[in-house]
């Protein structure tokens, strides 16, 4: 399975919805795309992890860059809708207690 | 014990495909969903703990699944030339999640191979 993104912008926040895998072959994409719209666009990040298969270490690795970089800027990171098995990884490494993360 | 050998090019793009062919073998072989998804991450981490670490990428991955009645015994070997140092080990996302997901782990970095065992919920 490979990795499409979709996105959808809002006046300050763009919501991006991930399907299929972030992986070490996938997760540089879904970096430049996420970089590129806060460069275009300056404002809140929201990731919507309903279609979210699957993601490696690459992909909470780029997950913290994209906080980081919100960060820098004062903006905010929120993620959502993560299946139980995804956000397992998330307590493993401990980024649920880095992340904003909802249900 | 079956055995089956999974011999694949070193490359991210087949990363899926070494996941895909463990959750068949794990399926095959009766573990749960959650213990598939285990097996699946944890080969899947040491394959990109190897990516990461081990820059050389001419040879191939080397994947040997030992299915065992109540276990699966998985050693996966870079078969790259290089040196790995202890100091990848620490501080590394890789590492906490095999550690964390596996049953048993075991790392032999002057081979370049990374052992771990799962074994079927209710069998010690």
């Amino acid at each position: 399975m490979s990795l499409e993104i979709e996105n959808k912008i809002q006046d300050n926040i763009i919501e991006i919805k991930p399907i299929g895998e972030v992986d070490i072959y996938t997760s540089p994409k879904l970096k430049n795309k996420i970089f590129a719209l806060i460069d275009e666009r300056n404002t809140n990040i929201l990731i919507d992890g309903e279609g979210l298969e699957y993601i490696d270490s690459t992909g909470l690795g780029v997950l913290m860059s994209i906080y980081k970089k919100l960060q820098e800027k004062g903006l905010n990171f929120t993620i959502i809708n993560l299946k139980p098995n995804i956000y397992k990884l998330f307590d493993i490494t401990g980024l649920n207690k880095v992340f904003n993360i909802r249900e | 014990m079956d055995k089956v050998l999974l011999r694949i090019p070193k490359k991210s793009e087949y990363m899926s495909t070494i996941r895909l062919t463990s959750s068949a073998l794990s399926n095959l072989e009766g573990f749960n969903i959650d213990e598939i998804e285990d097996i699946k991450v944890v080969i899947s981490e040491i394959c990109t703990f190897f990516i990461n670490n081990l820059k050389n990428n001419s040879d191939d991955f080397q994947v040997n699944y030992e299915i065992f009645p109540d276990k699966l015994v998985v050693t996966v070997k870079d078969l790259n030339e290089g040196r790995l140092s202890g100091d990848c080990l620490k501080d590394n996302m890789s590492i906490m999640i095999i550690e964390s997901l596996s049953d048993t782990y075991n790392y032999d970095l002057n081979n370049k191979a990374i052992t771990f065992e799962k074994s079927k919920a209710g069998i010690d």
